[in-house]
This record gives C-alpha cells, structure tokens and sequence, in this order.
C-alpha cells in the first residue's frame, strides 16, 4: 500500500499525555457522529461524545483509545484532542468497567418508581463503562 | 573549665540534632516537590491546549454571551487565597498573605474569602477576614477536594454572590522562582488566556465549529475554569515544598557552620585544659627537684 500523507495527533487528559505521534488517520467520536481525519483536514473544531478513538499509524497498525467526553481540534496538519477521561487500550481496567456497568444497570433498570435515581447520570455512566469494554475486547 | 567543655559538647549534639531533622525535612520535600510538579507539568499540556482553542474560538465567535465572560457592576468581591498548611518554609506563607492583604485593601466593594492551606485561615482571621469557607492544602491531583474548591467558587461567581473572583496564589516557575501572583480568575477572558500561551498571538483561522462556537464555548469555559483552578492549587503547593527546600537547606548549612565553630571552641577548650593538667605536672615536679 502506498503510504498516505501523514500528519501529528496529540492525545492529551488532564492527567497525561496518552499520545504524541505522526498518524495518516484518525476516526474520533463526535458529540454528533464520528468523524475522521486525515492529513490535511480543513481547520475544524468539535465537542466530542462518549466511544472510540480509532488511530492508524504509519507502519499500518491500529490503536484503540476509550474517550468520555472533551474536545477536538485539527489546525495545520494538526490534530489535538483534549479528553476527559481517556484510556489506552492495555489500560483499560476491564473488571472495574464490568462493576460500573453492573451499577449503572441496576440503577437505571433495578430501582423502584418512587426512587428518585438520577437517570441521565446512570445512563452516561452505563454508556461509558460498555464502551471501555467495548474497545478493551476488540482492541488487543 | 570542664564544666564549659561538657557544656560546649552538650550543644554541638544538640545542633547536630537538629540539623539531621532540617537534612530529613528537606529531604521530604524534595521528593514531594518533585511528586507535584510531575501532576503539575502533565496538566499543563491540557491546560496550555484548552487555553490556546479558547482563545481561537472566542476569536472566531462575534456574539458570546457566557456569565463567565461578562463583566457584571461589581458589588461583592471573592478571594480565593491559596497558601500552605505549615510553616518552616521561609517567607512563603507570609508573602501570599501580605499579596492578599494589598489586594484587599484596594478594593471598594466588600472582600469574602475562601482559604486553601490551613496558615491562611489563620492569616484571614487575624486580619478579621469573612471567611466563607476554608481548606486544607491539596498536593495530588485526585483529591476530591480539588472539585469541592472548584465547586464553591463556580457556585459562589454564578449565583451572583460575588461579581469577581480574583486569585492569590504561588505559581511555580523553578526551583528558585515562584513569585506569588493575584489574579483575576472570573471573569474569564480568553484574550489574557492567549496571551499566557507561548504563541506569538491567536492567528486567525476559520474554524468549522461542531456544535456552534457559542454553544462549545459554553462547554469549554467550565472546563477551563476547573483547569485553571486545579492548576493554581497544585502549582502553589509546588512552590511550598520548593521555598520549604531552600529554608530548610539553608537552615543545614547554618546548622554545618555552627558545628564546626562549636568543633574548634572544644577543640581549644580541650586543648588548654591539657596544657594546665601538664604545668601542674611540670610545676609539680620542679618543686620536688628543688
């Protein structure tokens, strides 16, 4: 395969920097659908949701990250995505994501009418634990 | 003549005592410093980022209309004072009170605070300060803490309590520099937020904006609040174990220098107390020959 133009994605959380490398694409989840990025994507700024961040690297390989919220920036062959939560794949805790899972469940499903339970709070969190699992099954 | 060499002896010990406590001390905050400003420079990357697509996107947006931006008439005034939990850390402590103080004393309006470290709560009620609320010293950037700091100043700013919040902190430079500063945390403005940033200046492009620039902006503005906020408490207790290194360091070496004027005080002592012990003997013995 002849090698596509590539250009520089930084992911980058509030706690650390999760990457900082040359890519020739990069699918993100935007807060309205995913989009993808390519070398040189007009300058484009987007909220992004709760899923996976898919990159491909030069050599071809593809990374898997787990983001929850945040935002995205591309200007000048540059891509930076500043996440809220965001985790590697290999990090990912996959036993802490089935508990939280199990949780949000039970709280959205399990709970009793006249319980006031929080259900947008429950449903993001449901939504966010299924992805990390999601990416830490497919991603290895 | 004994008696001052015991005593002589007695201090050295003593300042050898202590001197082994400052060593140790700076040796704890060396390595809390160091533990800090690792948290520190990891989210200083997202911080300077936000920062920087802030300032793009406030450039690029003509009508913004976000509490956080506007200027209200000021009635009330809030200070966040961020100092340390403990002393022997040199002037550090006293030079964010006193920051503090000025900026207080310039103001029209009437001045609340809100402490973080437990030696500007004492500093505020001294000064007899309106205190609303008071923490202790964060040094790690998961305590829960940090969100309760981040929560009363948010709710404090937009339930209209107090029409600016302004800052008073350390900000950790280096080792050796970490001026205290004051400033204005709300209102935000992304035109200073750029001009933190190490660019030459916003270069205007046109963004396509996903949702609405008005609307990302309104996401992004609490988030760069809370960066900001975490930033400042962290950078401060930075600043604390670096001014606590160098007081203490210093108190080492005046410890080291006492040590060695004691040494030769005993040294001498000793010496003359053998050079009377050998006259006594040679007099002694001079009379007997005679």
């Amino acid at each position: 395969m002849a090698s596509a133009p590539a250009f520089i994605t930084k992911i980058v959380t509030r706690n650390e920097e999760l990457f900082a490398d040359e890519v020739v694409s990069v699918v993100a989840p935007g807060q309205e659908g995913c989009f993808g990025v390519k070398a040189n994507h007009a300058p484009f700024v987007s909220a992004l949701g709760i899923g996976e961040l898919r990159i491909t690297t030069p050599d071809n390989q593809t990374r898997y990250f787990a983001i929850a919220g945040g935002v995205a920036k591309v200007q000048g062959n540059v891509l930076v995505v500043l996440a809220d939560t965001g985790e590697r794949t290999l990090d990912i805790d996959v036993a802490r994501a089935e508990e939280s899972a199990e949780r949000a469940r039970a709280r959205l499903f399990g709970a009793g009418l006249e319980e006031q339970v929080d259900l947008t709070r429950a449903e993001v969190a449901l939504t966010r634990a299924l992805n990390r699992l999601r990416i830490a099954r497919h991603g290895r | 003549m004994a008696g001052s060499l015991r005593d002589l002896r007695r201090k050295t010990k003593a300042i050898q005592h202590i001197r082994q406590i400052t060593r140790a001390m700076k040796m704890v905050a060396t390595a809390k410093l160091k533990r800090i400003q690792r948290t520190v420079e990891n989210s200083r990357r997202y911080q300077e980022e936000l920062r920087r697509l802030l300032a793009d996107v406030a450039n690029a947006s003509v009508e913004v209309d976000h509490p956080y931006l506007q200027a209200r008439e000021v009635e009330r005034v809030g200070v966040l004072v961020v100092g340390g939990d403990r002393g022997l850390c040199g002037a550090f402590n006293r030079q964010i009170d006193e920051q503090a103080v000025e900026f207080i004393a310039g103001q029209s309006a009437p001045v609340e605070v809100i402490t973080v470290g437990n030696r500007m709560r004492r500093y505020a009620d001294r000064h007899g300060l309106e205190v609303v609320s008071s923490h202790a010293a964060v040094e790690r950037a998961d305590e829960p803490d940090i969100d309760h700091i981040i929560g009363e100043v948010r709710s404090w700013y937009e339930s209209g309590h107090v029409d600016l919040v302004q800052v008073v902190y350390a900000r950790f430079d280096s080792l050796v520099r970490h001026p205290t500063v004051s400033e204005q945390l709300l209102p935000l403005s992304p035109q200073a937020f750029a001009e933190a940033t190490d660019d030459a200046g916003p270069v205007p492009v046109e963004y396509i904006f996903e949702p609405p620039a008005a609307q990302l902006l309104a996401e992004l503005l609490p988030r760069a609040l809370e960066v900001e906020i975490a930033q400042i408490l962290l950078t401060t207790q930075a600043s604390g174990q670096a001014a606590r290194m160098t007081a203490m360091s210093a108190a080492t070496d005046n410890a080291d220098e006492m040590i060695t004027g004691l040494t030769r005080s005993i040294n001498r002592a000793r010496q003359e107390e053998i050079t009377a012990a050998l006259l006594d003997v040679v007099t002694g013995a001079r009379a007997l020959q005679s």
